[in-house]
C-alpha cells in the first residue's frame, strides 16, 4: 500500500469512529492526521506511528473502541498516548528504522560467506549505491556505510534473513533494500530476489543512546 | 494457503498489489459451506475501474443479503499479474477468499463496453474454464453476463449460458432462487441442461443457445427463432417500477487504493429521457425513475457514516434533471459541510440552473468545469436532439469566467450523421468564443487570476444498437482521420488545446456493438492472437484485430460502415428495451430533417413505447420537469 493510500484509508477509518477529528483551516480543510515515516510501498510493518487531533478530549479507552469498529482486517491499534500541548512531530523525532529482508540466495550460501560479507561490510569507510533521483533516470552515487548500525545476515539453504537497524527520519533515510546491496558490492552471494521486507520498528535514541519509541518519550 | 503463498511470491513483483488483496473495509467473507449458491460477480477490466462502478456494489451486496448466497468478486489481473499467474500455474482467484474461479456455481460478467470482451475470454482461460459453452462440461461454472451492453449480446452467444437483460436489482434474485432450488434438488451439483429449462422461462433470461439463426448470401440476418419450447421469441428487459425502496447498497466497499471515482456514490433516479439522439443509456433505461428526497438524505447518511468517504457523489446519467435536485443538494450540503464531506454532481448540461448548482458545490478552489456541447453548429445539435443553444453555452461560460472557473472543458463527437466541415469549424468557433468570453470578463476584473483556458475534447461517433442512430454506418477512418487534421488546423491557439481519442478503437467498438453471432469466433480468434485491455491504448492491436477478421472470412466493414434499411432484421431484434424499433425509425427520420424532440418530463409524451408496452411510467418526484424555456426548443 502506498504512503497516500494507506493516508487516506486512515482519514477514513477516522471518519468511520465517529471521533471529533480536528481539521485545518481554509478553504480546503485537511483532517490533523500525521505519520511518523512514510512506509514503502509492499513492506509490510508491525511499527508504524501516527498522531491525530481531536477537538475533545476523550477517555483513550474509548477512542481504542471506536477505532477497532472502524478498522478493515490486517490493521490494529497496538498502543496509544495522549499528548497534549505543543510537541515536535514524530516525523521530526524518528531517528532509526528497524527491518527484516527475506533474500532468496541464487545458489546455497553458509553462514561463513554471510558472516564474511558482513566483516567486509563493517571493515568499510563507504559502501556506495545507487538511487535514482525523483522523477528522472539519473542516477545518484551514495555512501550507506555512516547510516548503517546493526546487520545479522543468516540463512537456511537459498533464503536469507536479513535483520538490521539504519537511520530512518529527517536526517536521512537509509532504504532497506540498499542495504542488501551494499552486502553484495562487499561480497554476499548474489541475491535472486528480495522477497519480502518488513519494518519491524521506528526509533529514537535517548540521551544514554538507547532505543526508545515514540511512545516512550511523548 | 493459496492466499500466503500469493502474497509472498507474486504480490511484491507487481506495480499495484492492492489490486488483489481484497479484505476492503465491508467486503463481505461469507462462510462457504452453509451458502447454497455460489458466485463470483467478475468485472472484465482492472481493480481501480471496476471498484469504480455502482452496479457491481448493488448485484454484490444485494446477492450477500441473503444468506443463502454468497457472491465474492475477481477482476481482470493487468498483464504484469496475469504473466506472474501463468508463470506459476495460479489460476484466476476471487479477492474475498482466494478461491479459483472455477470452483464456485457461476461467473457473472458485466457487460459495460465492448472493448472489454477480449479480457472475458481471457479471465476463463486464466481460470482454466473452457471458453465455449459447448466445451463446459456440468462440473464447470455456469457463465451469466448482464448490463448495458447486453442488449446485443449477440457477439458472446458462444460463450455464454445466460444474458440477464434488464435491471438486475429487479430480476437476478428470481435466477438465484431458480438456481438454488435446482442445486438443492441435485445435491449441490448443476445439471445445466435441464437448469436452463427452467432459467429460460425467467422473464429477461436470454439463453443464446435456445435461438437459431438465419443469414442470406451476403451475411444479413433473415431470422432469429428459437429452438426450444421454453424459450419467448421476444426477451423484454426487466425494469424497477419505482426506484423508491429498490436495494440500495449503503454499507459500499470502501477500496484501499485510489480508484477511479473514489467517493461515496448515491444514485438519485435512473433513466434520461433527453432523447439525445447518439445515446444508447437514454434508450436502454427508460422510463426515468427518481427517488424521494427523503429516502435519498437517508442513504447519504447511512454510507457515509460505514465508509467514511470525505465525497459524495449524486450519479445517474443527468443528475441536473432530477426534479428535486435544489432542495436535496441545499439539504446535503447543509449537512455534510460541517463535517467536511462535500458534495458533487458528475456531470452539468449547458443551462444556468446547472451553472448555480456547480456554484453552490464549489465553494472552495474552482478549477475546471466541463461542458458537452456535442456538436458544433445549431444544425447538427438539432440533428442530434441535443437542446443546447449557442446562447446556453455563452451564458453559461459568462457565469463560470465570472464566478472564478478559469478553464473550461467541451466535449464533441466527430462523424455524426449528417457532419459536414462546417460542423467542425463550428466547434474550433465555439472555442474561440468561449475563450473570448474568459478573456473580456478577466479584462473586465482587472486582469486578475490564471488567463482562461479552454480544452476541447473529441471523440470519435459509435452508432448503438437502440438508438435512432443504429440505422446510420460509421464515418470511415481515413475520413475520420481528415477531419481530425482539419479540426486541428484550426484550432491554434496556445490557449486552446484540442484532444483526439483513437478512431480504431472506434472502428472495432462499432462492429461490436451492432455485431452479430458470427463475430463470436472472430473474438476468439483475436483472443487467440493475444487481444486484451483493448480499451487500453497501449494494448490494442487493430491488426490483430483485422487478422482475425480476414482468417473467419468476415468483412469488418460490413458492420460498421453500411446504411441499414429500416425493414432489415437486426442481429438484436428479438430483445426488447421498451423502446419500439418504429419509435427510433421515426426518431431518424426526424433527425435527417433536423428536428427536434423535446423531453417527455416537460408534459408531452412521444410514445416511444417504454411507458406503454412495459407495465412501468414515467416518476417524478417534483412535478414536470423545468427546463430553460430557451434550452429545449419546442415542436
Amino acid at each position: 500500500m502506498s504512503h497516500l493510500d494507506l493516508m487516506h484509508t486512515w482519514e477514513r477509518v477516522i471518519r468511520r469512529s465517529h471521533l471529533p477529528l480536528a481539521f485545518s483551516q481554509g478553504f480546503n480543510p485537511h483532517p490533523k492526521i500525521n505519520f511518523a515515516s512514510a512506509l514503502a510501498l509492499g513492506t509490510t510493518s508491525d511499527g508504524e506511528y501516527m498522531d491525530m487531533e481531536l477537538t475533545e478530549e476523550l477517555p483513550l479507552e474509548q477512542v481504542r473502541q471506536a477505532l477497532d469498529m472502524a478498522m478493515p482486517p490486517a490493521f490494529e491499534v497496538t498502543a496509544m498516548k495522549v499528548v497534549t500541548g505543543k510537541v515536535p512531530s514524530l516525523m521530526s523525532i524518528i531517528e532509526r528504522g528497524q527491518y527484516q529482508l527475506w533474500l532468496d540466495f541464487v545458489d546455497e550460501v553458509t553462514q561463513q560467506q554471510l558472516d564474511q560479507a558482513v566483516e567486509q561490510f563493517w571493515q568499510q569507510d563507504e559502501v556506495v549505491v545507487y538511487r535514482y533521483k525523483k522523477n528522472s533516470k539519473e542516477k545518484k552515487a551514495m555512501n550507506i556505510r555512516p547510516g548503517v548500525y546493526q546487520i545479522k545476515l543468516t540463512a537456511d539453504g537459498k533464503r536469507g534473513l536479513l535483520e538490521i537497524l539504519v537511520q530512518s527520519g529527517n536526517e536521512g533515510n537509509i532504504r532497506p533494500e540498499e542495504v542488501a546491496y551494499g552486502l553484495m558490492s562487499a561480497g554476499m552471494p548474489p541475491v535472486q530476489q528480495v522477497v519480502r521486507i518488513h519494518r519491524q520498528g521506528l526509533y529514537l535514541l535517548n540521551q544514554a543512546g538507547a532505543l526508545v519509541t515514540p511512545l516512550d518519550v511523548v | 494457503m493459496m492466499r500466503d503463498w500469493i502474497e509472498d511470491h507474486l504480490l511484491g513483483k507487481v506495480e499495484k498489489p492492492l489490486r488483489y488483496q481484497g479484505n476492503e473495509m465491508n467486503a463481505v467473507h461469507k462462510d462457504w459451506d452453509s451458502t447454497v449458491l455460489r458466485m463470483v460477480f467478475a468485472f472484465p477490466d482492472v481493480y481501480e475501474i471496476g471498484m469504480s462502478h455502482l452496479g457491481l456494489s448493488i448485484l454484490y451486496h444485494q446477492a450477500n443479503a441473503q444468506p443463502d448466497y454468497l457472491m465474492e468478486r475477481v477482476f481482470a489481473p493487468w498483464t504484469d499479474m496475469e504473466g506472474l499467474m501463468r508463470e506459476n500455474n495460479i489460476p484466476l482467484f476471487s479477492l474475498e477468499s482466494y478461491r479459483p474461479i472455477k470452483e464456485f456455481h457461476g461467473i457473472g460478467f458485466t457487460l459495460q463496453y465492448e472493448m472489454s470482451y477480449s479480457n472475458i475470454l481471457n479471465m476463463l482461460d486464466l481460470a482454466g474454464i473452457p471458453l465455449r459453452w459447448w466445451e463446459r462440461s456440468d462440473d464447470d461454472p455456469l457463465i451469466f453476463m448482464g448490463g448495458p451492453c447486453a442488449y446485443n449480446p449477440e457477439p458472446l452467444a458462444d460463450f455464454a449460458d445466460v444474458i440477464l437483460v434488464g435491471e438486475g436489482e429487479e430480476m437476478n434474485l428470481e435466477f438465484y432462487q431458480v438456481w438454488a432450488d435446482h442445486l438443492r434438488a441435485h445435491n449441490g451439483k448443476m445439471n445445466k441442461k435441464e437448469l436452463l429449462d427452467e432459467v429460460v422461462k425467467i422473464e429477461g433470461a436470454y439463453v443464446p443457445r435456445f435461438y437459431d439463426v438465419a443469414y442470406d448470401d451476403e451475411g444479413h440476418v433473415l431470422s432469429v427463432t428459437p429452438n426450444h419450447p421454453n424459450a419467448p421469441a421476444k426477451i423484454v428487459k426487466r425494469y424497477l417500477q419505482h426506484m423508491d425502496h429498490a436495494f440500495f447498497p449503503e454499507k459500499p466497499i470502501v477500496p484501499y487504493m485510489d480508484v477511479i471515482h473514489d467517493r461515496a456514490m448515491l444514485e438519485v433516479q435512473r433513466g434520461c429521457t433527453r432523447g439525445c439522439r447518439f445515446c444508447q443509456a437514454g434508450m436502454l433505461y427508460r422510463p426515468v425513475r427518481e427517488k424521494t428526497v427523503d429516502e435519498l438524505q437517508q442513504q447519504a447518511r447511512n454510507i457515509l457514516y460505514h465508509t467514511g468517504h470525505n465525497d459524495l457523489s449524486l450519479t445517474s446519467l443527468s443528475t441536473s434533471d432530477y426534479t428535486c435536485v435544489d432542495v436535496l443538494l441545499r439539504s446535503l450540503i447543509a449537512e455534510m459541510q460541517p463535517q467536511n464531506i462535500s458534495v458533487s454532481l458528475p456531470s452539468l448540461r449547458v443551462d444556468n440552473f446547472s451553472m448555480n448548482l456547480a456554484n453552490e458545490m464549489q465553494k472552495g478552489k474552482k478549477t475546471g468545469l466541463t461542458f458537452a456541447p456535442e456538436a458544433g453548429t445549431q444544425r447538427l445539435r438539432d440533428v442530434i436532439n441535443k437542446g443546447v443553444l449557442e446562447s446556453n453555452l455563452d451564458s453559461v461560460a459568462r457565469m463560470a469566467f465570472s464566478n472564478g472557473w478559469s478553464k473550461i472543458k467541451l466535449y464533441f463527437m466527430m462523424g455524426l450523421p449528417t457532419e459536414t466541415d462546417e460542423d467542425l469549424d463550428g466547434i474550433a468557433a465555439l472555442a474561440y468564443k468561449v475563450l473570448q468570453i474568459g478573456d473580456e470578463i478577466r479584462r473586465e476584473q482587472g486582469g486578475k487570476g490564471p488567463a482562461p483556458q479552454v480544452t476541447v475534447s473529441v471523440s470519435g461517433f459509435v452508432p448503438k444498437p437502440f438508438t435512432p442512430f443504429e440505422f446510420e454506418p460509421q464515418v470511415r477512418g481515413e475520413e475520420l482521420r481528415r477531419r481530425q487534421r482539419y479540426l486541428r488546423d484550426k484550432i491554434k491557439h496556445k490557449r486552446v488545446a484540442y484532444h483526439y481519442h483513437d478512431s480504431q478503437v472506434s472502428y472495432i467498438e462499432a462492429i461490436f456493438a451492432k455485431g452479430d453471432r458470427r463475430l463470436g469466433q472472430v473474438l476468439y480468434r483475436a483472443w487467440e492472437k493475444g487481444c486484451k485491455f483493448d480499451g487500453w491504448g497501449e494494448y490494442f492491436y487493430v491488426d490483430w484485430w483485422l487478422e482475425a477478421f480476414a482468417e473467419c472470412g468476415l468483412d469488418p466493414e460490413f458492420y460498421a460502415y453500411r446504411t441499414i434499411p429500416y425493414d432489415e432484421v437486426l442481429p438484436w431484434d428479438h430483445i426488447s428495451c421498451g423502446v419500439r424499433k418504429d419509435y427510433l425509425i421515426k426518431e431518424h427520420q426526424k433527425a435527417m430533417r433536423a428536428e427536434v424532440t423535446p423531453d417527455c418530463r416537460v408534459g408531452q409524451c412521444h410514445v416511444c413505447g417504454a411507458c406503454q408496452d412495459l407495465d412501468v411510467a414515467l416518476d417524478l418526484k417534483g412535478g414536470w420537469l423545468r427546463v430553460n424555456t430557451n434550452a429545449v426548443p419546442q415542436d
